[in-house]
């Protein structure tokens, strides 16, 4: 197998292949952490930086180490690097760390890194690998920052902490409260999947045609 | 002795091994964060406490706050002992609310300096699990009572501190110190708009909730779908942070 | 010490605060899962008795060994490390005590180390600071909630294939929207809800 190149990397992560929206991987997250914008873009950047290191953590030693104990150096080290990124978060972000609880700690397992560090580390060169993790972090990021952009505002009626609508529409309690809450997470998930679903599927026929489309192909 | 590189033994030793070496740079990582952190807290809760008391404050004069801070008379609820060292440390002991609730007599108050409560603060970082503490300071002529009290809230500790006037009828401010509620229901009990709503209020035999529409002389806005937090803001308030406060001025209260 | 008392604690943890519909974690394995009820229930299964034991392994060690020797930072490999031996542990002790339940069971207990639920159950039993007792009672409540959730989630799956759903829709994007349905459902046992 060649090592693919940078472009295709990016191209991949952040469209064709999104982790979240073609993967569905790292959902957990995804949907915990978008009711505010700021805690979202701590949360990814720490996710694209996790994976990126990781991953070059694990290409970097891949023909060093035994196939059995590969799975557990894997673990520690996505381990180690969310714990350093959890101390940093500690000491320079302490109230977006303690507002974000545990899922800072659930970055280890957050199926993107686990996915990155098993299939695309272990069979190319380390920094082709940290770009893969990065760019597959980005991914996510284009996928919650859009989730916190339109969940925000409707639950607090701001942007990262900025007012965008008139106070009285949190004070008057018209607010969307479900936007806060968990439902909201899932249809919004839903939609967005949905649309580029349907975009991917009429790229897809586009590609095919004259041949007729067929619909509803994926499993 | 050769290892089989597929066996048990190796795995574990590996795992071992793997960790150690990982462990050391997070170490040096941690010695060198921590401080950072704690000093963070201890000024969020130096100017909460301030804030609570309605003395200004804010975290970007931290040295003023310090300063601030550090006039207040503090007490606790313990004695004083030893620790391994031979260092004096503070033993707090159990609140019987309802006793002190009966008879303010019962409430022994311990006067203690700035260090106790900043290892407080250190070693309950993360369980937001802090003694109680009381302040009390002089504003223009005029005592004022404070303290931090913590309560159960929906997943864990609520902690705030609560300050009052010199008669215990009116509420100079409350600052929530610690909460692990759900972030963006719950958790609003930690914004300023929440917080800010208990100034100057005359909780008469309690804090209750405002009905809708209304505002009562002791009446608070709950946080819609965040019923338990809010209540558990209120049982804080109500059952521990006053009835303490009151039998604290029983005791402090009084001109000099 | 948290003040939360047991019922409660059980009761928001099966519920109102549904390890997976309220916090969203073990979302992966859901999705991947819930096709079919017989797996369903197998994983679901699996992940009460991982969720009990793990958080009734960590919590000693955090109280008796990460606390007193000021090593809290390190709680993540600890119990990463534990939830993995759990499950290696309890994978052997199944495969030599009862091999039919090996073969309905087994196969879905190495899916659980990634499963961010159980991580999840024990970093929260730290955050909240619960005693012992509320670790083990808040483990079991969360397996029980998870458990049911991709039950009726399979359940409801079932039927779903059988209607014309839109072609990017289909798979992951209907089982999200009928997850946000079953959230809406939970959050309204909220109300029965009463602390003390």
């Amino acid at each position: 197998m060649s090592t693919p190149t940078y472009k295709q990397v990016w191209k991949e992560n952040l469209n064709m292949n999104n982790p979240v929206l073609v993967q569905v991987l790292g959902i957990c997250s995804t949907l915990a952490v978008t009711n505010k914008v700021v805690n979202t873009l701590i949360m990814t950047v720490g996710v694209s930086l996790v994976t990126a290191f990781a991953s070059y953590t694990l290409s970097w030693i891949r023909h060093l180490i035994a196939r059995r104990v590969r799975m557990i150096f894997q673990v520690l080290a996505i381990t180690f690097y969310v714990v350093l990124l959890q101390l940093i978060l500690n000491a320079f972000a302490p109230e977006v760390a303690r507002s974000l609880g545990p899922y800072v700690g659930l970055i280890i397992t957050n199926c993107i890194v686990m996915g990155r560090t098993e299939t695309f580390a272990p069979a190319n060169p380390p920094l082709i690998s940290w770009w893969d993790g990065f760019t597959s972090g980005l991914g996510y990021m284009l996928v919650l920052g859009t989730m916190s952009l339109i969940r925000e505002p409707l639950a607090f009626g701001t942007i990262a902490d900025i007012p965008i609508f008139p106070p009285e529409y949190v004070s008057s309690g018209n607010n969307w409260t479900i936007a806060i809450m968990a439902p909201s997470a899932f249809f919004l998930v839903a939609i967005i999947i949905w649309v580029f679903k349907t975009r991917a599927l009429k790229v897809e026929a586009a590609a095919k045609a004259p041949k007729p489309a067929t619909a509803g192909g994926t499993k | 002795m050769k290892l089989n590189k597929d066996g048990h033994v190796f795995t574990i030793l590996f795992t071992f091994v793997c960790t150690v070496v990982l462990v050391f740079p997070l170490t040096l990582a941690y010695v060198g964060t921590k401080p950072i952190a704690d000093d963070y807290w201890r000024l969020q809760h130096y100017v909460k406490t301030l804030q609570s008391m309605g003395i200004p404050a804010d975290v970007l004069h931290p040295a003023e706050a310090k300063a601030a801070y550090e006039k207040l008379e503090k007490y606790t609820i313990g004695t004083f002992t030893k620790d391994s060292a031979g260092k004096d440390i503070v033993e707090y002991a159990p609140i019987d609310f309802s006793g002190i609730a009966q008879n303010p007599a019962k409430l022994v108050l311990l006067p203690i300096k700035d260090e106790v409560i900043n290892k407080a603060l250190q070693d309950t970082s993360y369980t937001g699990n802090l003694p109680v503490f009381f302040y009390v300071t002089e504003v223009d002529g005029q005592k004022r009572f404070g303290g931090d009290f913590t309560g159960p809230g929906l997943w864990g500790n609520v902690s705030l501190a609560v300050g009052v006037n010199a008669t215990g009828d009116q509420l100079t401010g409350m600052r929530v110190l610690f909460n692990v509620e759900t972030p963006g229901l719950g958790g609003r009990i930690g914004e300023t708009w929440f917080t800010d709503q208990f100034k100057d209020k005359k909780p008469g035999t309690g804090m209750v909730f405002n009905q809708a529409g209304a505002s009562a002389e002791n009446g608070f806005d709950a946080i819609a779908g965040a019923t338990i937090s809010s209540t558990a803001v209120k049982d804080t308030i109500n059952q521990r942070g006053l009835v303490l406060l009151k039998a604290l001025i029983a005791q402090k209260g009084g001109t000099k | 010490m948290s003040y939360v008392d047991p019922i409660t604690l059980l009761f928001a943890s099966i519920f109102t605060s549904n390890i997976l519909l309220a916090n969203f974690l073990g979302t992966c394995s859901f999705i991947a899962i819930s096709k079919d009820i017989g797996s369903a229930n197998g994983l679901g299964i699996a992940v009460i008795v991982v969720l009990v034991l793990s958080s009734a392994i960590s919590w000693p060690i955090l109280h008796y060994v990460l606390v007193p020797f000021n090593m809290i930072y390190l709680d993540l490999f600890v119990y990463i490390i534990v939830v993995a031996a759990v499950v290696q542990a309890l994978e052997m002790i199944i495969e030599r005590v009862s091999p039919a339940l090996y073969m309905s069971l087994g196969i879905y207990l190495p899916l659980i180390v990634a499963n961010c639920a159980i991580l999840g159950v024990v970093l929260f039993m730290e955050i909240r600071n619960y005693d012992f007792f509320q670790a083990v009672i808040f483990g079991l409540g969360s397996g029980i909630g998870w458990w049911l959730a991709i039950v009726a989630a399979a359940a409801m799956r079932k039927k779903i294939d059988k209607s014309p759903v839109p072609a990017g829709l289909q798979g992951p994007g209907i089982t999200l929207i009928t997850m946000g349905f079953m959230a809406m459902a939970f959050v309204g046992f909220s109300g029965i809800l009463r602390v003390q």
